[in-house]
């Protein structure tokens, strides 16, 4: 692990000046600044636009916005996600970056461990941040309501990402070109999305914690319902950066 | 020939799938020397590089660096080594300092070594003044400069560089090369290049790579010694004292040939170290100025057309 500390830093650095984080942040606080208001402001929306009346609306409560907020982030946002840190190795890898930290003695799974560490940290950095901002919005749109368990829901969307984060190192490995860090993510994506169908995998499937957050907090379910896919997000997620480290540790650059 | 060998190479192959790149290269290279490692473009000569660096694996053979052996996948041959590849690439969103400073934390260096490095190498590099603009923004040339400078900031026993002068214009070129004179002072340094001037400007030993083995190999001035026809460029103060003087010359007993045109005479003889001086007898003798006397050197050029074709 020879250089870890100095290319973490190098990392954080990259992130900071090329202007990554902010753009995940500003995207995903904007998410939290329009959700609370649209879902407080539905009614009059569509009052204005003259077919009240037709749809039977309840009164908007809080757990709208956050319901808001999760279905725009658990798409837009995490497609942003993937966009900004599913370069993170495959850019070096293409560019040729990596060849003289590498001959200076870097450590493969340094580099490997610090990129994928810090596009953790700004999922996580831009997560809080929206979901602060969506908190302390819904808090004055809607007035001395309560919504439960906020963080359990959040840390179950968050994985979520990690999950997807961590398939990135391992398919810039396998996947030769600038983008080949999307590759299985994209496509691992898509098989989950299709094995949403199947109720017996149903529980085990991660992108369950992009979806089930808003049951969560609305105490449809317990929290419990969450273990399987939690568990699988967790150790898949573990398993895919290790093997990632093996095989690049092989890989010729 | 080699007194005693810094980087060894012993029986190297490497192959690209059917493509055989390398087939049992052995060479050395001396302590303190500037070896020129000559080929086409695709002979192998990055392939070679890379694997003294640990970046490429060999199917057999072997490279010692100071006697220890380079394997592939681990850095402890690399504080013997700097390498500047055939085009850097660097994070540009650093400057210099911050860029040396990173791989100086890397090669694990203390805080007052790498400053103290970064200065001085940076000097002799010549980007002081653009130390703090990002890399970016750099030409070529400069990026050619910072490779140098991060290539020495472990102080290497041994520095690479790949074709580092291919890419740059006339003055770039010129730059780095006397960049390179100034380097071997501090290190042994193994050159890439196709270029057989430059070769001829700062190296003393070479090989040159071809079909995966080197086809001529060994010091500069051994080979030229080796590779010398035994002819004298003679240049008089006018062409008609050369034509004048052609004629008694080749009835000199020891000259077999008399040519050349203009003020210029060639002329071959049996032993040039021997017959040169009679040569210079007799035209003083003969009461003419010469204006020039050379012996005729064989260029790297037509060394590397002779075992190249």
């Amino acid at each position: 692990m020879n250089g870890f500390l100095p290319f973490l830093k190098k990392e954080i650095t990259q992130t900071l000046r090329t202007y990554k984080l902010l753009i995940l942040v500003l995207v995903l606080v904007s998410f939290a600044v329009m959700s609370p208001a649209l879902a407080r402001f539905t009614p009059e929306i569509l009052q204005l636009s003259g077919i009240e009346g037709m749809i039977a609306l309840p009164a908007p409560v809080a757990l709208d916005s956050w319901i808001q907020f999760y279905s725009t982030t658990s798409q837009m946002g995490i497609l942003a996600l993937m966009l900004i840190y599913g370069g993170i190795l495959s850019g070096e890898k293409s560019k040729g970056t990596l060849v003289l930290p590498l001959t200076h003695g870097l450590s493969r799974s340094a580099a490997l461990l610090a990129k994928y560490l810090v596009s953790v940290g700004g999922w996580t950095v831009s997560l809080a941040l929206a979901a602060l901002v969506n908190h302390l919005y819904t808090l004055y749109l809607f007035p001395g309501e309560e919504v439960a368990f906020v963080l359990g829901g959040l840390a179950s969307f968050w994985l979520c990402g990690v999950f997807l984060l961590s398939l990135v190192p391992l398919s810039s490995v396998l996947v030769k070109g600038s983008f080949g860090g999307l590759a299985l993510p994209g496509g691992v994506l898509f098989t989950l999305l299709v094995l949403m169908i199947f109720p017996d995998l149903f529980s085990f499937n991660p992108l369950l914690l992009a979806s089930s957050p808003l049951q969560v907090m609305a105490g449809v379910d317990e929290w419990t319902i969450l273990l399987p896919a939690l568990i699988t997000s967790a150790v898949t997620s573990a398993v895919a950066v290790a093997a990632a480290m093996v095989l690049f540790r092989r890989s010729s650059l | 020939m080699i007194k005693m060998a810094l980087l060894s190479i012993e029986g190297l192959s490497k192959s690209f799938g059917a493509l055989q790149v390398l087939n049992n290269l052995s060479f050395e290279v001396e302590q303190g020397s500037v070896f020129g490692f000559i080929g086409k473009n695709g002979s192998g000569k990055t392939t070679t590089m890379k694997i003294i660096v640990g970046l490429l694996k060999a199917q057999s053979g072997s490279v010692h660096i100071s006697g220890v052996p380079v394997k592939y996948g681990e850095t402890k041959t690399n504080h013997m080594i700097g390498y500047l590849p055939d085009v850097p690439e660097y994070y540009g969103f650093f400057n210099a300092i911050e860029y040396l400073r990173l791989v100086g934390q890397i090669a694990n260096m203390s805080p007052a070594k790498i400053k103290s490095q970064t200065s001085e190498l940076l000097e002799l590099v010549g980007l002081q003044d653009s130390a703090k603009r990002k890399i970016r923004g750099y030409s070529r040339g400069m990026k050619q400069r910072l490779g140098i400078a991060q290539a020495l900031i472990h102080e290497p026993t041994l520095l690479i560089c790949d074709e580092p002068t291919s890419a740059l214009d006339p003055q770039g070129r010129s730059d780095l090369l006397g960049l390179l004179e100034l380097v071997r002072q501090r290190t042994t340094v193994l050159l890439s290049t196709h270029i057989l001037t430059d070769v001829e400007r700062v190296c003393d030993a070479v090989g040159v790579l071809d079909g995966g083995k080197l086809a001529l190999y060994g010091k500069l001035d051994e080979l030229k010694a080796a590779h010398r026809r035994d002819t004298i460029v003679i240049e008089m103060e006018s062409a008609a004292a050369a034509q004048r003087l052609a004629q008694p010359l080749l009835g000199l007993p020891f000259v077999q040939q008399v040519g050349g045109g203009g003020n210029t005479l060639t002329i071959d003889v049996h032993n040039v170290t021997a017959n040169g001086r009679d040569v210079l007898a007799f035209l003083s003798e003969q009461d003419s100025t010469v204006r020039a006397y050379h012996v005729l050197e064989p260029s790297l050029e037509s060394l590397y057309l002779d075992v190249i074709a």
